[in-house]
C-alpha cells in the first residue's frame, strides 16, 4: 500500500476542517502510516467475490407513523450557544 | 449494613420494607462517590442535587405503593457520553465541557422512569474512543485495585465505580470492548447487547454500525434486572430490533441443563502474546462448564487475526462521519470568529489528540480514491467475520474465550503508541463487528509483578445475535459457584 505524504496528511486535514501545527504534520504522518500498514493485512485475502457487511440486523426501510409529533421548542434547540438572534443561530461567513 | 454489597433484589427488599428510605440510600452512595472520585477521577459529574430529587420522588411512590419497579429508589450511574437533559454532558471531551443536552437518552430515560437515581455521569474516553481511560479531556480514571493502572476502557469510569461498590450498577457503551474489557479490568460483570437490542437514541454516535448500549453491574443477576428494563425497540432509532424481549432477570431462576450446552472453545483466541495466567483462567471456567455437564469443543474461528484491522478501519471512518456534525456554532466550546474560522480553531483547540487522529484516519479512509481499498474491503472482510461466527454456532451454542490479551497495564504504558493501545481491543472487536451479544465477568484473581496488588482476570462468553438469555443464565450458574464477582478492593470510603 502507497505512503502516506505530509501532503496528503495536509490534504486529509483540510478535508477533516482540522488545523495542524508542523510537529502534528509528523505526529499524524508517523502514526497513520504505521495503523495503515497494519490494516494493509486485509489485502491477504480475496475478497472479490464477498458481499459487503454495512450493517448486521438486517432491518431495512424502517419508517416511522407520519402522523404529528412534539418536536424540540425553538428556545431548547437555542439553549447551548450565544450565536442566536431572533429564534435563530447567527454566524459570520 | 454493609449496603454497599447488596444485591439490587436485597436493596429493593430492604426500600420497600422502609427499612431504609431511598433519600438515605441515595445520600449514602453521593458520600462515597465524592470520597471515591477524589483518589480514582471515575465522574466528570456528581449530579447531588438531581439525586436527591428522584430519591424523594422514589420515596413517594414507594410510599404510595404504585409504580413500583425493582429499581425504584436504587442508585445507579450513567456513563457521560448519554445525553442526560438538564445535566451536563462531555462525553469525555473538553470541547463539550458546557454542554447541557436538551434530551434523554431514551435508555437512560426507562430506568428514570422505573423510578432509578442517577447519582452521577461517569468519566470516560472522550467520544469513547479509547480502550485505557487515558485519552479523556479529564484525565484518566484510575483501577480501584491498583492506582497505578488504567481501569480499561472506554466505559473506565463506570467499571471502576461499580468495583467501589459506588451505586449498584452504571450504564456504558460498547463499540469494540469498551463494557467487557474494562469489567474484566476492574473484576465487575458487564453484557454487551446485540447490536439493536437496546435503543442507541441520545447515546454519542461513534461507529454507528455497531455501538450498544449496556450494563455495568456486580452480578449476571442485577446486570438482568437492568437488561430487563433498558432492552428494547424504539421509534427514535430506526436500528432497533422489534423482537420482543424476554424478562431475563425472571429467565435466570430457571436451571439451565448442561448436558445440552455446547461451548466452543476458539483457538485464534488463544494466541502468543496471551498472559499465561489469564488463559490458565479462561481454560479453567471452561473446566468448570464442563463439570456442570457441558461439552466443551476446540472450534476455530479462522478470521479472527483480520477482525482488528476490518475494526480499525469501519470505526474510524463511521467516527470522521459523526464527528463532522461538531462546527461549535450550535452547541461546545468555542473559539474563533466566523464560520470557517471557529470550526477550524474549535476543533483544533478543544479536541483530544486521539479524536483528531480518527477522524484523520477515517477521512483518509474513505476520501476519494482509498474508498474502495480500505471501507469497503474492510465491509467485505467484515462478512467473513460474520460468516465465522455463524458457522461455528451451528457447531456449539456459545464460545468461550479471555476479554484482554493482558492484565489492567500502567497508566503511561501505551500511551506513546497509538498501534499497542488498539491492539488491546484484539479480542472484543470480534463481537461487534459480527453484532453479537457477550457477557464478561470475572475468573481469577491474579497477583501483579511484585506479588503485591490482586488484580482481575475476565472471561467473556459470545453467543449468537439475541442470544442474551442464554449467555446471562451461563454466567450466572457459574457466579452462582464461585465467589470472584464478590470480591473487593480495599478502597476507604
Amino acid at each position: 500500500m502507497k505512503k502516506l505524504t505530509q501532503e496528503d496528511i495536509k490534504h486529509t486535514a483540510f478535508l477533516a476542517h482540522i488545523k495542524l501545527s508542523k510537529n502534528d504534520i509528523e505526529k499524524y504522518e508517523k502514526e497513520l502510516n504505521s495503523i495503515l500498514s497494519y490494516v494493509d493485512i486485509l489485502n491477504e485475502i480475496d475478497t472479490s467475490d464477498v458481499k459487503e457487511t454495512s450493517q448486521v440486523t438486517d432491518i431495512s426501510n424502517r419508517k416511522r407513523k407520519d402522523i404529528d409529533s412534539s418536536s424540540l421548542p425553538q428556545s431548547e434547540a437555542l439553549s447551548n450557544t450565544k450565536n442566536k438572534a431572533r429564534g435563530y443561530f447567527v454566524t459570520k461567513k | 449494613m454493609n449496603l454497599e454489597k447488596l444485591s439490587i433484589k436485597e436493596v429493593h427488599e430492604k426500600l420497600i420494607a422502609g427499612e431504609i428510605s431511598a433519600v438515605e440510600l441515595c445520600k449514602f452512595h453521593l458520600e462515597r462517590a465524592e470520597k471515591f472520585n477524589k483518589t480514582h477521577n471515575a465522574f466528570t459529574t456528581i449530579t447531588n442535587e438531581f439525586a436527591v430529587k428522584q430519591a424523594e420522588e422514589a420515596d413517594k411512590r414507594i410510599k404510595s405503593g404504585k409504580n413500583i419497579t425493582i429499581l425504584t429508589g436504587i442508585p445507579f450511574s450513567v456513563k457521560d457520553v448519554f445525553s442526560t437533559k438538564g445535566i451536563r454532558t462531555t462525553a469525555g471531551s473538553k470541547a463539550l465541557d458546557n454542554y447541557i443536552p436538551v434530551y434523554t437518552a431514551t435508555v437512560i430515560q426507562k430506568l428514570f422512569d422505573a423510578g432509578a437515581v442517577m447519582i452521577g455521569k461517569t468519566n470516560c474516553d472522550p467520544f469513547a474512543f479509547g480502550a485505557s481511560n487515558e485519552n479523556s479531556g479529564y484525565g484518566p480514571v484510575r483501577n480501584p485495585w491498583d492506582r497505578k493502572r488504567v481501569p480499561g476502557g472506554s466505559s473506565g469510569g463506570s467499571a471502576a465505580v461499580v468495583a467501589a461498590r459506588v451505586g449498584y450498577y452504571s450504564i456504558g457503551s460498547d463499540t469494540g470492548g469498551s463494557i467487557r474489557q474494562p469489567a474484566a479490568f476492574c473484576g465487575v460483570s458487564g453484557l454487551k447487547v446485540t447490536y439493536g437490542r437496546n435503543s442507541r437514541y441520545g447515546l454519542f454516535a461513534m461507529g454507528s454500525s455497531l455501538d450498544t448500549p449496556g450494563v455495568l453491574a456486580k452480578s449476571m443477576e442485577d446486570t438482568a434486572i437492568v437488561e430487563s428494563i433498558m432492552s428494547g425497540n424504539d421509534e427514535k432509532d430506526s436500528t432497533s430490533s422489534q423482537r420482543s424481549t424476554p424478562d431475563y432477570f425472571k429467565e435466570l431462576s430457571k436451571k439451565v441443563d448442561f448436558s445440552k450446552i455446547k461451548i466452543g472453545l476458539p483457538k485464534e483466541y488463544f494466541i502468543e502474546g496471551l498472559d499465561k495466567n489469564i488463559e490458565k483462567a479462561t481454560i479453567e471456567t471452561a473446566e468448570f462448564f464442563r463439570s456442570l455437564g457441558a461439552e466443551i469443543r476446540k472450534v476455530s474461528l479462522p478470521y479472527t487475526k483480520y477482525a482488528l484491522a476490518v475494526y480499525y478501519i469501519i470505526v474510524p471512518s463511521e467516527i470522521s462521519s459523526n464527528m463532522a456534525r461538531y462546527d461549535s456554532l450550535r452547541f461546545g466550546m468555542e473559539k474563533g470568529e466566523g464560520y470557517a474560522e471557529r470550526l477550524l480553531e474549535s476543533r483544533m483547540e478543544f479536541f483530544e489528540p486521539e479524536v483528531k487522529r480518527r477522524i484523520m484516519l477515517g477521512t483518509y479512509t474513505l476520501s476519494a480514491g482509498y474508498y474502495d481499498a480500505y471501507y469497503k474491503k474492510a465491509m467485505k472482510v467484515r462478512t467473513l467475520v460474520r460468516k465465522d461466527f455463524e458457522k461455528v454456532f451451528s457447531e456449539v451454542d456459545v464460545v468461550l474465550t479471555p476479554v484482554s490479551p493482558t492484565l489492567p497495564f500502567e497508566i503511561g504504558e501505551k500511551a506513546d503508541d497509538p498501534l499497542a493501545m488498539y491492539l488491546a481491543d484484539v479480542f472484543t472487536v470480534t463481537a461487534n463487528i459480527a453484532g453479537i451479544p457477550g457477557v464478561s465477568f470475572p475468573a481469577a484473581h491474579i497477583k501483579d509483578e511484585e506479588g503485591k496488588k490482586h488484580l482481575p482476570v475476565g472471561v467473556q462468553i459470545l453467543g449468537p445475535q439475541f442470544s442474551e438469555e442464554l449467555i446471562l443464565k451461563l454466567a450466572h450458574s457459574y457466579q452462582g459457584k464461585t465467589d470472584w464477582h464478590e470480591k473487593m478492593p480495599e478502597l476507604d470510603l
